[in-house]
């Protein structure tokens, strides 16, 4: 089950996208994520559905893998499409039962933000897709520098990001590991009462953190004894280029924006 | 309570692009109350085998029986249950399984999940522990204060608790310095002559399995290569240079010695028993 999940997974590619700039699609997605929020009828969805497909045909992306890998995502997305089904009151009464009541604009609300969640998804998971770990801390630290002004440790954040990343793999093999151990000694986290099965989460959890913080201990010293003493006098093997690519990716977005803007009713 | 794996096929991520065969229809039997040793480099699929006979792993194909008990592909949790009870398994670095507060309560937790009651769970955590000599009046304490070592031997004991008439034992001596390593070596070997258990180790130290055991499973690329007594395959230095292991330390000293003359009545399984041998020889010859 673990090992479906796509969120925060880097696939390797050689596509448009790939080779962008990643303060570019850092950039990109955050003016994708202020631009879904323009669309408020069919027309503005159905340009950002197509937007959008067409942005994961250029990622060279999959896209039953895409989804696949978003299954687990998908009881949020059917929680708040029923949450307006059931709440939002306008337009014509489609159903009615007891305290229970369905407007058409409820389930015309709901079908739209359930897209622009599905939206937002999508364009996040490729991002991560696309932008190695490093690429994606490097980035936020240099996007981030003119925050060091006004003393936000840039470095320390972007250093502490690429840290957990990196360790996610290790603490799932961890996890699994240590499940083994303990359904091994009998114990029932599948099976049984809710109760008694977050009583076997316990087993899991403790050894976990414990192993957990060893681990980042044994990194900070690790880390101390390379002589890192945080960002002062540190230069950078990887260098971000800024190219004709990244800004017309900015400049294709913008003027997507532009057009959403246009057909708001 | 012998175990009988019998065309057992194994895949990982079985229909996917990331398909991989561990074990291709291996058939094999353990038979109560020997020593076994799972041995082959690494990749050989020995994880998977022995995961498969306690039903942490299920079969894609074929069938592990434990007693009258049979693990298949869509066996049920219950049952599942019933053979952890019969067939306990030492992971590697088990120390990292420890989570309760006091080392009672930890090695407590294995008996009670299978149904004895706190008493009954209590009395037998306080056997294993002094049987490991874990001094009583040191249980209250908490299992994170112990040593590696310590600790590893609080884990052994959590699994003993439960009485297993098989135990599986995963490099248990991986990280242990040489005096735990032949203590904890020992230790298994007393438990499975005196409780009459069936021991199935899993190790790459070869010097270990032909000191302690009786029969030798080796595995090569999920197939079952050759099985037979420990003292015939691993005196085999073609069959085991074939497959990457090493040939035992003693086996290699007998060798060279009868090269020099030295005519031992027979292979001396460690060095205690090679002195012994060397000096009947010698008396011999006086």
């Amino acid at each position: 089950m673990l090992s479906n999940m796509l969120l925060g997974r880097y696939i390797p590619g050689n596509s448009f996208i790939h080779q962008m700039d990643p303060r570019a699609k850092i950039i990109s997605v955050l003016f994708f994520m202020v631009i879904v929020f323009f669309a408020n009828h069919w027309l503005g969805y159905l340009l950002l559905i197509l937007f959008m497909l067409s942005v994961i045909k250029i990622a060279q992306i999959n896209i039953f893998f895409l989804f696949n890998g978003l299954k687990l995502l998908f009881f949020i997305l059917i929680f708040t499409f029923l949450l307006h089904i059931f709440f939002t009151r306008g337009g014509t009464t489609l159903f009615e039962w007891g305290f229970i009541q369905i407007d058409s604009e409820g389930v015309i609300t709901g079908i739209y933000i359930t897209i622009r969640l599905v939206m937002l998804l999508i364009i996040t998971t490729i991002l991560t897709l696309t932008t190695s770990p490093i690429e994606l801390t490097d980035a936020i630290e240099n996007l981030g520098a003119p925050l060091k002004k006004i003393k936000v440790p840039m470095h320390e954040l972007a250093m502490m990001i690429s840290i957990s990343l990196r360790f996610i793999p290790t603490l799932m093999d961890e996890t699994e590991k240590i499940i083994k151990a303990q359904s091994a000694r009998g114990s029932t986290f599948m099976t049984g009462k809710l109760k008694s099965r977050v009583n076997a989460l316990i087993p899991i959890f403790i050894p976990l953190f414990i192993s957990a913080f060893k681990r980042a201990e044994e990194m900070a010293v690790a880390m101390e004894v390379r002589g890192y003493k945080g960002e002062e006098g540190r230069t950078s093997y990887r260098e971000l280029k800024w190219g004709l690519k990244d800004t017309s990716a900015i400049v294709i977005i913008i003027l997507f924006g532009v057009m959403l803007f246009l057909v708001r009713m | 309570m012998n175990i009988e794996v019998s065309a057992l096929t194994s895949i990982y991520h079985h229909r996917t692009p990331f398909e991989h065969i561990a074990l291709d229809e291996l058939t094999t039997t353990f038979e109560q109350g020997k020593y076994y040793a799972v041995i082959g480099r690494t990749g050989s699929g020995k994880s998977t085998l022995i995961q498969h006979l306690n039903g942490l792993i299920l079969p894609t194909r074929g069938n592990v029986r434990v007693g009258d008990l049979v693990l298949k592909k869509k066996t049920k949790q219950k049952v599942i249950h019933q053979v952890k009870k019969h067939v306990g398994m030492v992971f590697q670095f088990p120390e990292h399984q420890l989570f309760d507060e006091t080392i009672l309560k930890d090695v407590m937790f294995g008996p009670l999940n299978m149904g004895l009651s706190q008493e009954e769970a209590k009395e037998r955590a306080e056997k294993y522990l002094s049987l490991l000599g874990v001094p009583l009046d040191q249980i209250g304490r908490s299992p994170f204060d112990l040593s590696g070592g310590q600790m590893r031997k609080i884990a052994i004991a959590g699994i003993l608790a439960m009485e297993p008439e098989v135990l599986i034992v995963d490099e248990p001596t991986a990280g242990l310095d040489p005096k735990s390593h032949i203590e904890t070596m020992k230790l298994f070997k007393e438990i499975q002559q005196e409780f009459n258990i069936t021991i199935i180790l899993v190790t790459h130290d070869m010097n270990d399995v032909f000191e302690y055991t009786d029969e030798v499973k080796l595995l090569g690329s999920g197939k079952l290569i050759k099985e037979g007594r420990t003292l015939d395959i691993l005196t085999d230095e073609k069959l085991l240079t074939d497959h990457y292991l090493e040939i035992p330390d003693i086996v290699r000293l007998a060798h060279d010695v009868s090269k020099k003359g030295v005519a031992l009545n027979r292979m001396p399984r460690n060095t205690d028993e090679f002195i012994t041998l060397y000096k009947k020889w010698r008396d011999e010859r006086a």
